[in-house]
């Protein structure tokens, strides 16, 4: 279930970025169909699949890593080759990075350093038995339900056993906060670029295209500007044309400020 | 990698996001100049902490690192409660409210997961271990315990017992309580004087009395192997989520500082 929970929320990063790398703009609805489809990949066998593939054994669940950052690099490239700062795409870099960080610490923590030193400490834990005699042996183990199996005349501990301590100590805790890390990361991107989006839909900073966009920021503001002094805009190239017209007239018998002339306003 | 000293990276890192908001308490923006001299001042000053030394001094019985909670649970409420207020709210604070939001989650989920999750469970586990060794006879029981490295009493001697006062004192407290109760099957499992300042006098304590005698094994290195595993990844992980947090949010507010200086040259 944690470890769906991670493929899925990789997916979702994944996806994300492969759509802004396509259509350059994401909307609510299509945000809701790739939450969708990444918990269906997530979920599915296919995220074992690709772990399979990519030849990745460890117990944190990065068979999609690799889908991930060819879609981060993607995202910079991107980033480098435009000049005007698309905020859905560095909003997707930033949380993916933090992801990426995150998930690259567990899987080192664990496979570094938890796990080995548990497996160590785990090992060592029941050597005394070995130097009883096989009888006693047998009758602590059925004791102690210890699960004990003999393997070419030694016993040893049930490898059932040893795994579920190393579960609950070491994987589980390492798995949750992998699953949360992710789980955080994906709907945060989702959140931020829902509220960016829905911020900036009806501010004058936002072009046709739904972009962030710093120059039509500086126009409305110079429009808003000049409106208020009693101007109709001269910005656009249609300006001339709209002097004298009925949008003018609007202004008909107001006093034109005398520091600008129409004649003389400067193009931006 | 993780013997580094992450255990002194981590709360400076948390004193630097201290730092910072309460910097953004009294200042709206914060440019890159106060955010490089409060690096400095807490790289320099950090281990300085007044209310860690007050701890230190006159309640040395709590664990001092209880001051980095105070500090959270008076900073976190103002820090928040600024974005609630229209006047006071810019991007800066924003961004720092989420940004030391993140970093007590971030804490407060490693500490549940790892310090009060595996650490006792690693307990359970080697007490698990000491107790079926307290199956065997007396001399196989001696023999065990050599082997395991382990301390063990079975005839309720526990000043003979090679160990530092402070957990010898904990075993007869155990002692005092078994007698007063007059159990006569009675086994505890315990650990002695865990945190993470600590380094020493650390022990899982099993102490097992039934009609036929006493027996108590003092896990005395297993304790600190374990306690020592667990801190390293408990501050190799906040440190590495603790710098990425502070990173991002640093890099936001000085984005969102630029983007503002820009509008503001734009529209003057």
């Amino acid at each position: 279930m944690l470890e769906s929970i991670t493929n899925s929320g990789a997916a979702f990063l994944g996806l994300i970025a492969f759509w802004l790398l396509i259509t350059n703009k994401l909307s609510g609805g299509s945000a809701l169909v790739l939450l969708v489809l990444s918990a269906a990949i997530g979920f599915s066998p296919l995220a074992e699949a690709l772990q399979a593939l990519f030849g990745i054994t460890t117990s944190l669940s990065l068979g999609l890593l690799p889908c991930v950052l060819v879609a981060l690099l993607a995202l910079i490239l991107m980033q480098l080759r435009r000049r005007r700062i698309h905020v859905q795409g560095m909003m997707l870099v930033i949380a993916m990075s933090g992801w990426l960080i995150a998930h690259s610490a567990f899987w080192v923590a664990e496979v570094t350093w938890f796990e080995p030193r548990f497996l160590e400490a785990q090992d060592n834990g029941y050597q005394w038995l070995n130097e009883l005699p096989i009888k006693q042996q047998l009758t602590i183990c059925a004791n102690a339900s210890l699960g004990c199996q003999s393997v070419d005349g030694k016993i040893s501990i049930k490898p059932a056993r040893l795994r579920a301590e190393r579960q609950r100590i070491v994987n589980d805790p390492l798995l949750i906060l992998s699953a949360s890390a992710t789980g955080c990361y994906a709907l945060g991107v989702l959140l931020v670029l829902y509220g960016h989006r829905r911020k900036h839909k009806s501010s004058p900073a936002m072009n046709a295209k739904g972009k962030s966009d710093l120059h039509s920021a500086a126009r409305a503001k110079i429009m808003q500007i000049q409106r208020s002094n009693g101007y109709h805009s001269f910005l656009s190239p249609k300006s001339t044309e709209a002097f004298g017209s009925e949008k003018s007239s609007a202004y008909a018998g107001k006093s034109l400020s005398p520091t600008c002339e129409p004649e003389s306003t400067p193009r931006i | 990698m993780l013997e580094w000293a992450w255990d002194a990276v981590d709360p400076l890192l948390i004193k630097l996001a201290f730092a910072y908001s309460a910097y953004l308490l009294f200042k709206p923006h914060m440019g890159i100049k106060p955010m490089i001299t409060l690096l400095v001042i807490i790289g320099l000053f950090g281990e300085l902490d007044p209310l860690y030394w007050l701890f230190m001094t006159y309640w040395p019985e709590q664990n001092p690192q209880i001051s980095t909670a105070i500090y959270a649970a008076v900073l976190l409420p103002l820090v928040v409660g600024q974005v609630f207020i229209a006047r006071r709210r810019t991007a800066d604070r924003v961004l720092m409210a989420l940004g030391l939001c993140a970093i007590t989650v971030t804490i407060m989920l490693f500490h549940v997961l790892l310090i009060t999750g595996s650490m006792p469970a690693w307990a359970d586990r080697i007490n698990y271990e000491n107790r079926v060794m307290m199956m065997l006879d007396e001399p196989a029981f001696t023999q065990a315990c050599a082997t395991q490295n382990r301390v063990c009493s079975v005839n309720g001697d526990i000043q003979s017992m090679p160990l530092s006062d402070s957990i010898r004192s904990g075993i007869e407290a155990i002692a005092k309580d078994t007698e007063e109760q007059s159990r006569s099957d009675f086994v505890v499992h315990s650990y002695v004087e865990i945190n993470d300042i600590q380094s020493s006098d650390l022990a899982f304590i099993t102490y097992y009395a039934d009609p036929n005698g006493l027996k108590v094994i003092a896990a005395v290195d297993q304790a600190e192997d374990a306690h020592r595993t667990i801190k390293q990844l408990f501050y190799f992980l906040a440190s590495t989520a603790h710098a990425t947090w502070l990173v991002l949010i640093c890099g936001l507010m000085l984005l969102h500082g630029r983007l503002l200086n820009r509008r503001r040259l734009i529209s003057s």
